[in-house]
């Protein structure tokens, strides 16, 4: 279990108890390959290894040595996305799928990159951009021309950068939205 | 920095696996290819620099954050947008 030392001495009552659990975990963990990786803004994190990582082998841009991440997709906090760094606990992105706010949006994936990420089929690619949050809530902007292209069946990506003039940095995010949308 | 002259179709090597290749003078503007290794990205240094500085603002994001980012967009529709069945279209063409 993953407690510090001081912790631990205030928890010899039930040390047992502890043993079991741990003996319990261990054994889960080593059947499904679960980690535990502390972020943060989150706390605690379970990851399961062979299912939940996301390998970006260049690293996302600034930050090229941080190449393991997960996807917190939290249905609460729909369209959006943490992008968590396994590497760096204070690492993560906030990210959306674009289509929703850019119906528009075009990703044209360089040859090498689609080797890279091995995609088979255009339509089995998954695209997210980065978003940054700023000061005034209403000035949301994202980042399209460094979208984050991932292959869900290996669980590899890549900041993509785009060549295509359209696209730029700083979009914001709401321009697009209609006003009212009907339920 | 070294600082090396190369007429056109001449090369400069870094290491083993990256070849630049001066193609084509005109004026101020210099082509350059790059045969580099898929690992090693390539980019212009602007463009680079842009997203690099875009995603450290990025990180830096808090955990309310997300919630900030809800509330605009509640505010601005009725309802989150839906998803679409379209996706981004990647032709393979090079």
């Amino acid at each position: 279990m993953l407690k510090s030392g001081a912790e631990a001495s205030f928890r010899n009552p039930r040390l047992e108890f502890d043993a079991a659990e741990t003996q319990l975990l261990c054994f889960l963990r080593r059947r499904k390959h679960l980690t535990v990786y502390h972020t943060s803004r989150f706390g605690e994190l379970t990851v399961d290894e062979d299912r939940d990582v996301i390998v970006i082998p260049e690293g996302v841009i600034g930050f090229a040595e941080r190449k393991r991440y997960v996807l917190l997709e939290d249905p609460d906090q729909q369209p959006f996305m943490w992008l968590q760094s396994l590497e760096e606990p204070a690492l993560a992105f906030v990210t959306v799928d674009p289509l929703l706010f850019f119906p528009d949006y075009q990703v044209q994936v360089p040859k090498d990159d689609v080797a890279l990420l091995e995609i088979e089929k255009p339509e089995d690619a998954r695209v997210l951009v980065i978003v940054v949050v700023r000061e005034e809530a209403s000035k949301i902007t994202a980042n399209l021309k460094g979208p984050i292209v991932l292959n869900p069946q290996n669980r590899r990506g890549k900041q993509v950068v785009l060549m295509d003039d359209r696209y730029q940095t700083q979009h914001p995010l709401l321009a697009q939205l209609p006003e009212t949308q009907e339920i | 920095m070294l600082v090396l002259s190369r007429r056109r179709d001449e090369s400069i090597m870094i290491g083993d696996n990256v070849e630049i290749t001066v193609v084509e003078v005109r004026g101020d503007v210099v082509k350059l290819g790059v045969r580099a290794p898929r690992e090693v990205p390539v980019h212009r240094k602007e463009i680079y620099m842009t997203i690099q500085e875009e995603n450290i603002a990025a990180a830096r994001a808090s955990a309310q954050d997300i919630s900030k980012a809800l509330e605009a967009v509640r505010q601005k529709t009725a309802a989150p947008p839906k998803p679409r069945d379209t996706k981004a279209e990647e032709p393979d063409k090079n």
